[in-house]
């Protein structure tokens, strides 16, 4: 047959139209498949959506784990998807409007409590009786944190308190006190650490020069004001107080409480007090510009952050002596440190549930989590794995703790936490937003406490109100 | 000889077609791809959309007809109101200052002086990189201690410059300042238009004794209003729908000062799992858009000049 161009043409027309019908069906997944278990039994695929903006070593862990998992369970072939934080949502979302949800997928973005809240994921009860799984090796306010109604909704990896993180370097040279690792020390309070954040800053005038004293934060939705014994959603007392983190529905919020603005105007004085010791918002975004997290840049004497930033010690191995502590106490003589939780669901509605439980109890109890305490740097909520974890702390460079000290700074913090609102409420990135945005003009010295705060409570009443 | 005619005589020849409709076959088929494409990616979900905006919906269960719930909700909502607002005052001010700068630009492009084909590229430039990547870099110029903007102040002027990106009163600023980096699509259809108007009106209206402004006014502009008005329409469009550079510089902070339009869509369809709203949302800007363009063009009549006189 001659070749037209005609011919050609139509051919090819023929052919883009087969293409664009081929792009309209789901594709094959690429799927990791064991090496040598090809052939027999087809393999039942899952779909495992996992974050891809978390560091090399949450990459490096997923794929160990997938390859042994395939050892494992060789009929079970494990399809990864991965996207940033921002984008996991949406993902997510689009595959459950799809009909097509993974069927394992972690809490980050709108988390456990939204989906829970709109019955995405399923109670695992029956599945960890079937399959006999152990929890008991899993922190039980890690299993605490994700169970509703009596129920197991997810399955917790990472647990991790809210702790302080100082240069020990930068406190010794000043002569400042350095944080303790007993959680039950009680001089060791938010005015002592000012006083130390004091003793360590320099050069406060200049930024391109400065050292600053310490950056303390506000908490997720400014819970740090639990040290000040009140929560943004009671007006009763600290977090065991509010409701909402119960339920996941915020119903009420304080942020104009007397308590509130004692707390936000300590900390807007430690930025633009007399004796500032905290960077402003410019010179911090500026610092995380040049090295992510601030404390990294061997400026700062103290940071408060979860127990994840042990990561960015391990992946910038700095060159000066670093060590963690206890939060300290409150004015209200409490050190309640948020607790976070990073735990994986299976997704309602998927279509291999049983094979998807499967590698969910692999990831949680058994050789995954032992990979992702050793690997991923975060700390492990199965309790087994909490020495190849310590292993993992100890071999980075210049920490300045005795093992058995860095143990009594992290485990004994879970008796003293409460797990954080992004954990526990439903829609918190819209809490978050609105925190974030209305709390802008106090931060940038635009408004004072007092007014801004109200200003905070009034957009959070109105949320409140769009909501019931 | 073709095939279709060497079959055996034995055998029943098939039946040709006319040639109406092998083409008539002939053209769907060629089309059949951008149908396909066009159905599947723009018509369906335009539909679907407008369906969605009179439902509650989150995605993970089945949508929940709701009827004018969401647009009553949005009617109540300050945020609503605010982000549009913050929207049309962007582009209210954006978009003359856009198409000013984009003619000057393209004006000055349009002079006869050597390697001017280097310095266009060069104009063009910012257009073609990324926005994320510029909006990290805009994040650094406007730093208020750091940033290069507020050092150049000082260093020339002695002014201490405003926490441009922290303020509220600063930061709409900032958001044109870093908008009106990236003229080039515009500058190149402008230039495209300039270089189109014959030189001999010019030498007319010279020899008629028009000034450089008179000889802009009177010949450029109406030679070019055509353009000027497609140029008009897009910026317009596209100012309405401003997201990534927003989203990469301010996050729509501080206190919801650049809380863009599309911004507040997005978080409420997928960071607060309301698509429903979102679509209804959606739905409102579309109408807006189409309103003011329609408005764009019945008012055309009476400063667009067509050389064919349509």
């Amino acid at each position: 047959m001659v070749l037209t161009r005609r011919r050609f043409l139509k051919s090819s027309a023929v052919a883009a139209t087969g293409l664009a019908l081929a792009a309209c069906v789901p594709a094959e997944p690429s799927v990791d498949m064991p090496a040598g278990a090809g052939g027999d039994a087809e393999a039942t695929e899952i779909t495992y959506l996992i974050r891809s903006d978390i560091g090399v070593k949450i990459q490096e862990w997923t794929d160990e784990a997938i390859a042994d998992f395939a050892t494992v369970e060789p009929n079970i072939a494990v399809e990864t998807i991965g996207v940033p934080w921002g984008d996991y949502n949406a993902k997510l979302l689009a595959q459950y409007a799809a009909g097509d949800p993974p069927e394992i997928s972690a809490n980050y973005a709108a988390g456990f409590p939204t989906f829970y809240a709109n019955d995405a994921i399923v109670a695992l009860d029956e599945l960890v009786s079937e399959n006999n799984v152990d929890l008991s090796v899993i922190e039980q306010a890690a299993l605490d944190a994700v169970t509703r109604n009596g129920k197991l909704w997810a399955l917790p990896l990472a647990h991790l308190p809210t702790i302080v993180y100082y240069n020990l370097d930068v406190l010794e040279e000043a002569g400042a006190t350095v944080p303790p690792i007993d959680w039950a020390d009680t001089s060791w309070t938010t005015d002592a650490m000012l006083a130390s954040a004091n003793a360590a800053a320099q050069d406060m005038d200049d930024p391109t020069k400065a050292q600053y004293g310490m950056i303390f934060g506000n908490g997720q939705l400014g819970v740090f004001e639990w040290l000040w014994g009140a929560d943004p959603f009671n007006d009763v007392g600290g977090p065991e107080h509010t409701e909402a983190y119960k339920t996941g529905i915020v119903t009420e919020s304080f942020y104009d409480s007397e308590t509130m603005n004692t707390f936000i105007g300590w900390l807007y004085d430690a930025v633009y007090g007399s004796s500032p010791v905290s960077p402003r918002p410019s010179d911090t975004d500026a610092i995380q510009q040049l090295v992510g997290w601030p404390m990294m840049s061997g400026r700062i004497g103290m940071a408060i952050s979860g127990a994840w930033s042990v990561t960015n010690f391990a992946a910038v191995e700095p060159s000066w002596r670093w060590g963690l502590g206890a939060f300290p106490y409150g004015p209200a003589g409490v050190n309640t440190s948020p607790l976070f939780n990073d735990s994986w669901m299976l997704g309602k509605g998927a279509q291999e549930q049983d094979a998807g439980f499967r590698f969910l109890q692999y990831l949680a109890v058994e050789k995954g989590a032992e990979l992702y305490a050793k690997i991923t740097g975060f700390f492990p909520a199965h309790k087994e794995n909490y020495p190849i974890y310590f292993d993992s702390l100890m071999n980075i460079p210049n920490f300045a703790l005795s093992r058995e000290d860095a143990e009594t700074a992290l485990l004994d913090a879970f008796n003293y936490g409460y797990v954080t609102p992004g954990k526990t409420l439903d829609s918190y990135p819209e809490w978050n937003r609105t925190f974030n945005q209305t709390m802008g003009p106090i931060w940038n010295a635009e408004v004072s406490v007092a007014d801004g705060l109200a200003q905070v409570q009034a957009q959070f009443e109105s949320v409140i109100e769009s909501k019931s | 000889m073709s095939g279709m005619a060497a079959v055996g005589a034995g055998g029943a020849e098939r039946p040709r077609l006319s040639l109406r409709w092998r083409e008539a076959i002939n053209f769907y088929l060629f089309l059949a791809p951008w149908i396909l494409g066009f159905l599947a990616f723009t018509a369906i979900p335009i539909v679907a959309s407008l369906f969605l905006g009179f439902t509650k919906y989150n995605a993970i269960s089945p949508p929940d007809f709701v009827g004018l719930k969401n647009f009553r909700f949005l009617y109540d909502d300050q945020i609503f109101w605010k982000s549009l607002r913050v929207t049309l005052t962007y582009a209210v001010v954006f978009v003359p200052l856009q198409l000013v700068s984009s003619l000057l630009l393209a004006m000055l492009l349009n002079l006869r002086v050597p390697s001017m084909r280097t310095i266009r590229t060069i104009y063009y430039l910012p257009s073609i990189l990324p926005t994320v990547v510029t909006g990290l870099v805009w994040i650094w110029l406007f730093n208020a201690d750091f940033g290069l903007i507020n050092f150049f102040l000082y260093k020339a002027f002695e002014i201490r410059g405003p926490n441009w990106l922290g303020s509220e009163r600063w930061v709409m600023s900032a958001v044109i300042i870093s908008g009106l980096w990236a003229l080039g699509g515009g500058v190149i259809i402008f230039l495209a238009a300039l270089q189109n108007v014959p030189g001999e009106f010019y030498e007319a209206a010279e020899l008629d004794g028009a000034n450089i402004l008179h000889r802009f006014w009177h010949v450029t502009v109406p030679m070019i209003s055509p353009v000027i008005l497609y140029n008009l329409m897009i910026a317009m469009i596209l100012s309405l729908q401003v997201f990534t550079r927003i989203y990469v510089l301010t996050q729509g902070g501080p206190n919801y000062a650049s809380y863009f339009y599309n911004l507040y869509v997005y978080d409420n369809a997928f960071s607060y799992l309301k698509l429903g709203l979102a679509s209804a949302q959606a739905w409102i800007l579309f109408v807006l858009i189409l309103l003011l363009t329609v408005l764009a063009l019945r008012t055309s009549g009476r400063w667009v000049h067509y050389s064919g006189g349509v």
